[in-house]
């Protein structure tokens, strides 16, 4: 039987601006691999992408600039990476698509490790592939590689994908497992 | 596919390093770091082929490398020839600051060729500045390659959970 263990897959229904998956990280795991594919933003945007958050163990997202992030992103309209992030920021990652109209599509693999020990901050590594639009409306395939932190010694127990300028994610299927160590 | 987990240690006092033995197939492998701390505030976590379960310490270790930062702009990193496979950047070990990253390896098991490895990671460094390195290596030798050695250019490792994978066919 494999180590990696699937614990939740959540598609999405009903269009919504936020999509909260909660109650998936717990004492049974310290290492997690979530799968993002196929999202779609209901709304045309330059740049259209989601934020990830984290939820903790009162089921609250949290949205205060105490995440660290960074990723390198490759747009196909540049030959050069730009370099997305900071300290304190409100976001542990970014995922990027957009609608249908412009083929926008998410895809990402995150590692996610220590989210549910109260002791130790979480972390995060990623990378993510799609289609999104920039400039205006040209359709531009992408890829990212990057990393977070959530500088709190808190347990969290989920994570959240919320799409900027209130627009919704339309689609996208959400998968949770849990790295076994024996 | 699936994994099988094949190693597994657990530091919870100093020990001066962590060999993960098992990459007895062609299959690729994983290794996962979990909340690597040192001891010494700053110190950068290393890997070794090991062959026979003896780490090879001959000059043989290659790497190209983006390193991921939020005070600036990434960097690229390389190094030719070298006697280990750096993987940090001076790891903190204040409160919250850890090293946690995801290795590939590949041929390890081909005595015919190179192995290989790619790997990506996530830490805050001793200024509490969050860094990844994000990049491949080779161990520039024909030789098969029964593990790995996880260890601190300096003092010891004071906690962490290291554990060796299997990607099945």
């Amino acid at each position: 039987m494999s180590s990696l263990i699937k614990i939740d897959e959540t598609t999405v229904g009903t269009p919504a601006n936020r999509i909260n998956i909660t109650d998936v990280f717990s004492a049974d795991y310290d290492t997690y691999c979530i799968q993002v594919t196929n999202t779609l933003a209901g709304t045309q945007r330059e740049n259209n992408s989601m934020d990830i958050q984290l939820i903790n163990s009162s089921d609250s997202v949290i949205t205060d600039t105490i995440y660290d992030s960074e990723m390198i992103f490759a747009r196909g309209f540049s030959v050069s990476y730009l370099a997305v992030g900071g300290a304190s920021r409100n976001e542990i990652g970014i995922l990027y698509h957009d609608n249908g109209a412009q083929n926008g599509n998410g895809n990402m693999i995150m590692w996610v490790f220590n989210p549910f020990q109260s002791d130790t901050y979480t972390y995060q590594v990623q990378q993510s592939s799609g289609r999104m639009s920039y400039p205006s409306t040209t359709e531009i395939p992408y890829m990212s590689k990057g990393l977070g932190v959530l500088r709190q010694q808190s347990s969290i127990t989920g994570y959240s994908f919320v799409n900027r300028d209130s627009y919704n994610i339309n689609l996208g299927t959400f998968r949770t497992y849990g790295l076994k160590v024996d | 596919m699936g994994l099988k987990q094949i190693a597994s240690e657990t530091v919870t006092s100093a020990t001066s390093s962590v060999d993960l033995i098992g990459t007895t197939t062609d299959d690729c492998y994983m290794i996962v770091v979990n909340g690597y701390i040192p001891t010494s505030d700053a110190a950068d976590l290393r890997a070794r082929v090991l062959e026979s379960s003896t780490p090879n310490t001959t000059a043989n270790y290659d790497r190209a490398f983006l390193a991921i930062r939020t005070d600036t702009t990434y960097s690229n990193q390389s190094n030719t020839n070298e006697t280990y496979y750096d993987l940090t950047t001076a790891v903190g070990n204040s409160t919250g600051e850890q090293m946690n990253g995801i290795m590939y390896i590949y041929n390890a098991n081909d005595s015919n060729e190179f192995t290989y490895i790619t790997a990506e990671n996530s830490q805050l460094s001793h200024t509490a500045l969050l860094i990844g390195n994000q990049g491949s290596a080779v161990f520039t030798s024909d030789s098969q390659v029964n593990g790995i050695r996880l260890y601190p250019n300096t003092g010891t490792i004071a906690s962490g959970t290291f554990t060796l994978y299997q990607i099945e066919q």
